[in-house]
């Protein structure tokens, strides 16, 4: 039946007229050079755009009628101008230098992105235009935001641990549109999720606004897709080592009656087989014996990634009942098998495999009211996950991928055999209500309520018929958060302060006696944030948040077989502290450069953690955690076609107390292993749009790596790298290079990418080695406004 | 503003872009060499005896391990001499590995699972004598995780791996694989879903040369440790390196001694076998609790290879804690003239861990307060290093070593006719090994961990 759906989901549908028209253009300087992040405005219908790196500019989906059009960049002249829209127009506009205007710096003009890493709290922010080109998996780009660390293994497909400014796991959260992704779409994160019809990442390093918030410690990640306003095709196919393959295919139709439609389908495909050095385990023919042969260059044999996906929207906008509102149904479907464990062993994993399937529907309606004071949004979520996971064989492998062993006594592959299906429905609903007061102010209230339900089948391996089923376990959240922004002393001070209620109930049953077990618990978090606009280029913020993360269900509930339930398990909490500040300067036309720098300390209290030296597994508020740095980023923009980005961070991660029954008090104050501490990277593109008087656009770039050498367990003082390998993650260099072309009138971007181009060694979690050198190459066709 | 060089790259754009484009391309067609098969050849080593090994042989390794929230290190330090006082295990010539666990230590090496990697291998460790650190001197892939091992000889060990009906013979020495002895008539009790079934404790009579291997069965799905009612113990006859039969003993459970499982094996040829029934977990407790559930040692006479069927006795109730309705005895290890020591629980139940069996009586306990008595039942230090008498069988507590929490770390050796206990009571701030004399009947604190965690083995060395 889902397979049907995702069928049905690709039929083409009709086709609509179209009654509204976009307005494009490129904005230059009297000396030709392209003037980047020029703000064009219409005077009606808060109509607007700003112009790329590039000068390019685009309105979209603007009435017929007679409109103003105002055309403003720092240090030039503001163009005015009438028109009349009748038909889509192409308008070019040649601005004039104005040196008086260079002398009063007022920043203006920036990209979304751009806007929101100006804001009092502080947030990295990049538009997915600027990196699908470069990269296939969102983690990749969230990666170059400083204080953020991604950590993945280099298989299409496996999931990422975010790090912002030292706290990961749960304790970070995800979004897309302000939902948390685990109920929007259950089963994908910042590594799987596939890029069609995303707009912008929003990386927020501590404070989370209230219309973001949920329950996230330190920060969170917000997806902001992108509006369906006009008509559009657009495809796009990437090739790659390791028979990776990712395609996809997006239709956007509208209609002159402010409704639209949109499908869109794609598959993902990689055989992950990537090479590393591993240890050689060998069978002697002679008499069976296992060998130890040393390590050799092998290839990864049994890590296949398979996801098909299929998204169908209905919406409609401008109208009288709703500025935009619409439904959408998703599937996705994940076939996915497994390769290793969490670290490399002389043993690989040759059979163990999963599969999820997902069908979610996704609603959506904007309204503004009262003169465009009030603004109401509203998202809701059903989504209905299946989870399979196998892992029953009684062979065992080496990393030739030959069967070494069998034991029928001894199955599974991971820690003993597995034959589970997991059912988890969640509900989901944010619901937003901005109002715009007077002298710069507003207050904005937002509730989120998110239910999840998990049914667990354990199967007994020997008897698949017979299987042993978890009772339902169930969590619902509610998080209400009112903020109040401000902007005061001629809009120099930004102020903004929010209250957030947290509730939660969580049902589940006690693995002993199948007793029902429920907590609820409420409480209360605030944030607050203050910027200063000290000079024109320089301003200084802060920002204070206490955060609560409410335990995952399978921490509470455990997992019906080991891990026992803990119904007492309390929230972790934390104190986050952030000071910065932002330095802002155009020299000219040709050169800019922005500079920011922010401190931080977290402190992380009733960390959750499972002591595997107890008499039964279950999870604890076991410990304190403090994490302290600084992270910092230049930005240099210069000769109107290069850019430099360059990030830097420090994080001191230490544990504070520690509750262990077998706890010794020399832990306290000692480095929390497994916690890269320093790491930087370096981009340094260059780009034009017509070169060699061809036409033809081209971005060029080179994007350097660094994470220092870090240790991923306690050490004692001699141990190094060189006597104690397995003790430590080394210093891990990264050297990208890409190449992509915008063709047939920006039609079609062709990229080509290398990554790792020097071979390094780089590594994930516990040093499982990522890929050496590979290539991807990528196809984007788009064309819109037929 | 003027930036030359910046100007320069402009002009040679061109150049850039030809240049760069010629390198990925070059770049992404590289070839790479993979293996993908390894051609075995059998080739005979050089005769070596156990003397020929370049090990230190003299000396002391002390261990402990530090667990953070993230991951977790053991600790090793070598000394020429036992060390005393506070002893710091991450400074000085230290060392730190994944996982440092003897499971049986001969002479001046010892032998468990991979020292620093996650392969399943049985490693054998050793001093290197140029760094005095532990070293990996010698591996045997296994295809299961290590279950135990033990020596019998210089040039023979035996082993087990986790739930496979199998004796595996090696050679020390050498470190080569020998013969596996299979035993397909071997009690599997699968009477649970995925119930798993190992040999965590190995027993060798050198009076007829049999190994005795008593059975740990547990399924994931049941709370209690053994999910039996009786023991099982299969019988090998390395004379003829055949599986002869399996003993039984009723109502008795968990053949696990924890620590080092050192066997119990008297002059004569006796084998004593402490089971450790199932902590009260298993919703029995109490005077009242049926005999598996407790504590007991059994007895295997000389010359026999069944169980006797009148010998069986709870040392804990002889040291007067009859009536507590947990009992603990675990680490025992093997004296002379009939006597051996184990450490057992040595106080009154605090009245919460009543409370919570109370509940546990009624059926009403949650999996929180289960874990809660667990946690009190396992973990307190209320637990005592105690000498018992196997033919008088009774019990009495060791006099000068503090109570522990014996029941996570409760390792015991013996070396030139001493004694050292693994002792770890936070509330009395120790942590560390205390020596006993069973000449003067004496007990002193050898040292204490003073950084480094909670103090783990003792290996010391001799040739």
């Amino acid at each position: 039946m889902k397979k049907l759906l995702f069928f049905l989901l690709l039929v083409p549908v009709t086709i609509f007229a179209q009654n509204r028209f976009d307005i494009s253009g490129q904005i230059k300087g009297e000396n030709g050079v392209p003037i980047a992040f020029a703000n064009v405005v219409l005077d009606k219908n808060n109509k607007y755009d700003v112009a790329n790196e590039n000068g390019q500019y685009r309105i979209q989906n603007v009435r017929r009628g007679s409109y103003t059009i105002t055309i403003t960049s720092l240090g030039f002249e503001t163009i005015t101008q009438t028109i009349e829209v009748s038909a889509d127009l192409e308008l070019n506009f040649t601005m004039s230098e104005n040196v008086q205007a260079l002398d009063a710096v007022v920043v203006q003009g920036d990209k979304a992105s751009t806007q929101q890493e100006q804001k009092a709290i502080t947030i990295g922010s990049f538009e997915l235009a600027d990196v699908v080109s470069q990269t296939n998996i969102l983690a990749d780009a969230v990666d170059k935001i400083s204080g953020v660390r991604i950590r993945r293994s280099g298989s299409l497909g496996d999931a990422a641990d975010v790090s912002i400014n030292g706290l990961n796991g749960t304790a970070i959260r995800t979004f897309v549109d302000g939902v948390p992704i685990e109920f929007l779409f259950p089963g994908t994160d910042i590594a799987t999720l596939p890029l069609t019809g995303l707009r912008r990442v929003d990386v927020y390093k501590g404070v989370l606004p209230v219309d973001i918030a949920s329950d996230a410690l330190g920060g969170g990640i917000n997806i902001i897709t992108e509006e369906n306003t006009v008509n559009r095709i657009r495809a796009s196919y990437s090739a790659g080592s390791f028979n990776t393959h990712l395609g996809d295919l997006s239709v956007t139709l509208t209609d002159g009656n402010e409704s639209f439609l949109k499908v869109s389908a794609g598959a993902n495909y990689s055989d992950n087989d990537y090479t590393f050095e591993a240890p050689l385990l060998v069978q002697n023919p002679d008499n069976g014996q296992l060998i130890d042969a040393g390590t050799g260059n092998i290839r990864r044999f049994h890590d296949l990634y398979r996801l098909q996906y299929s998204t169908a929207t209905i919406g409609t906008y401008n109208k009288k009942w709703t500025d935009h509102a619409e439904i959408s149904v998703n599937y996705f479907d994940t076939f996915r098998e497994f390769q290793n464990n969490l670290q490399i062993s002389n043993i690989a994993i040759g059979e163990a495999e999963g599969e999820r399937e997902n069908v979610a529907v996704v609603a959506k309606y904007d309204k503004t009211l009262i003169k465009d004071k009030l603004k109401l949004k509203t998202i809701s979520n059903y989504s209905d996950l299946f989870v399979r996971f196998v892992d029953t064989t009684a062979n065992q492998y080496n990393w030739l991928g030959d069967i070494v062993a069998v034991s029928e006594a001894s199955r599974g592959e991971f820690a003993g055999a597995v034959l589970s299906e997991t059912t988890t429905k969640s509900y989901v609903n944010r619901t937003t209500l901005n109002l715009q007061l007077p002298k710069s102010s507003s207050l904005t209230l937002s509730n989120l309520l998110a239910v999840q339900d998990r049914e667990l089948k354990d199967f007994d391996i020997d008897n698949p018929t017979e299987f042993g089923v978890a009772p339902e376990q169930k969590i619902t959240k509610n998080i209400t958060g009112l903020q109040y922004d401000n902007q005061v002393f001629n809009e120099s001070v930004e102020f903004s302060a929010a209250l957030k209620y947290y509730t939660y109930k969580l049902v589940g049953f006690s693995n002993l006696n199948r007793v029902p077990i429920e907590d609820t618990e409420g409480f209360l978090g605030w944030n607050a944030s203050l910027k200063y606009q000290l000079l024109d280029e320089l301003s200084v913020r802060g920002s204070y948040e206490r955060g609560f993360l409410i335990p995952e269900i399978v921490q509470f509930a455990g997992d019906g077989i080991n891990i026992a339930p803990n119904g007492e398990l309390q929230p972790e909490e934390s104190d986050n502290y952030n000071l910065g500040f932002r330095f802002n300067k155009r020299f000219n036309n040709d050169y800019a450069l922005t500079l920011t720098a922010n401190g931080f300390l977290r402190q992380q209290r009733n960390f959750i953690f499972i002591d595997a030296n107890a008499a039964r597994q279950q999870n604890e508020n076991i410990g304190d955690i403090d994490s302290q740095g600084v992270e910092g980023e230049l930005k240099f923009n210069f000769l109107g076609n290069f850019n430099w980005n360059t990030n830097v961070s420090f994080v001191d991660k230490t544990i504070e107390a520690f509750a262990l029954d077998t706890a010794t008090d020399d832990l306290i104050g000692s480095q929390l292993p497994n916690t890269p501490r320093f790491f930087y990277n370096t981009e340094l593109s260059w780009q034009t749009d017509d070169i060699f008087n061809t036409g033809i656009g081209v971005r060029l770039f080179g994007l350097y790596t660094h994470v220092d050498v870090f240790n991923i367990r306690p050490v004692a003082d001699s141990d190094t790298i060189e006597n104690t390998p397995d003790a430590f993650v080394p210093e891990q260099d990264r050297l990208d290079f890409g190449v992509a072309l915008s063709l047939f009138d920006r039609k079609v971007t062709a990229a080509f990418n290398v990554v790792n181009i020097t071979d390094e060694d780089l590594f994930d979690n516990f040093s499982i080695p990522r890929p050496g050198r590979n290539f991807n190459f990528k196809l984007i066709y788009e064309i819109s406004n037929f | 503003m003027k930036f030359q060089i910046f100007n320069a790259m402009k002009k040679n754009s061109k150049l850039i872009f030809t240049l760069f484009s010629m390198l990925l391309v070059f770049i992404a067609c590289e070839p790479e060499e993979v293996i993908t098969e390894v051609i075995v050849t059998t080739i005979e080593g050089p005769g070596q005896t156990i003397s020929d090994l370049p090990f230190q042989k003299s000396g002391v390794v002390s261990a402990s391990i530090l667990s953070t929230p993230t991951s977790f290190s053991y600790f090793t330090n070598y000394s020429e001499q036992l060390p005393s006082g506070a002893i710091d295990l991450t400074a000085g010539n230290s060392a730190s590995f994944s996982n440092y666990f003897p499971q049986t230590i001969y002479k001046f090496l010892a032998f468990g699972a991979s020292l620093d990697t996650d392969n399943l291998e049985l490693n054998r460790y050793a001093v290197d004598p140029e760094t005095n650190q532990i070293t990996r001197a010698g591996a045997i892939p296994l295809a299961a995780s290590l279950s135990q091992v033990l020596i019998i000889n210089d040039n023979l060990g035996v082993y087990t791996i986790f739930d496979t009906p199998s004796l595996f013979l090696f050679n020390p020495t050498t470190m080569q694989f020998i013969q596996e002895i299979p035993m397909p008539n071997a009690v599997q009790v699968d009477a649970l879903p995925n119930q798993t079934n190992a040999y965590f404790h190995i027993i060798h009579r050198q009076q007829d040369n049999r190994i005795f291997l008593p059975l740990t069965t547990n399924s994931p799905v049941s709370p209690q440790f053994y999910d039996a009612e009786d023991i099982y113990v299969e019988v090998v006859n390395l004379n003829t390196l055949a599986w002869e039969k399996t003993a039984v003993f009723n109502q008795a459970t968990y053949p696990l001694t924890r620590g080092m499982e050192n066997p119990m094996v008297d002059e004569e040829g006796n084998i004593y076998l402490l089971t450790q029934g199932q902590y009260s977990l298993d919703f029995q407790f109490g005077p009242t609790a049926p005999p598996r559930s407790r504590p007991q040692i059994l007895k295997i006479p000389a010359n026999s290879t069944d169980f006797d069927p009148d010998y069986a006795f709870n040392p804990v109730n002889f040291i007067g804690f009859q009536n507590s309705v947990a009992q603990l005895c675990t680490g025992s290890i093997y004296g002379a003239d009939g006597i051996a020591y184990a450490v057992m629980t040595a106080e009154a139940d605090v009245p919460r861990v009543n409370e919570l069996l109370a509940l546990l009586a009624m059926g009403t306990i949650t999996d929180a307060e289960f874990n809660e008595l667990a946690a009190l039942v396992t973990n307190s230090p209320n637990m005592r290093w105690t000498r018992i008498d196997l033919n008088a069988q009774t019990a009495e507590v060791i006099p000068d070593i503090p109570f522990t929490a014996g029941f996570v770390y409760p390792f015991s050796y013996t070396s030139d006719g001493k004694f050292y206990f693994q002792v770890f009571n936070p509330d009395q701030a120790a942590n560390g090994y205390y020596e006993y004399d069973p000449a003067t009947n004496t007990s002193t604190n050898v040292f204490t961990v003073a950084a480094g965690g909670v103090a783990t083995q003792l290996f010391i060395l001799e040739e």
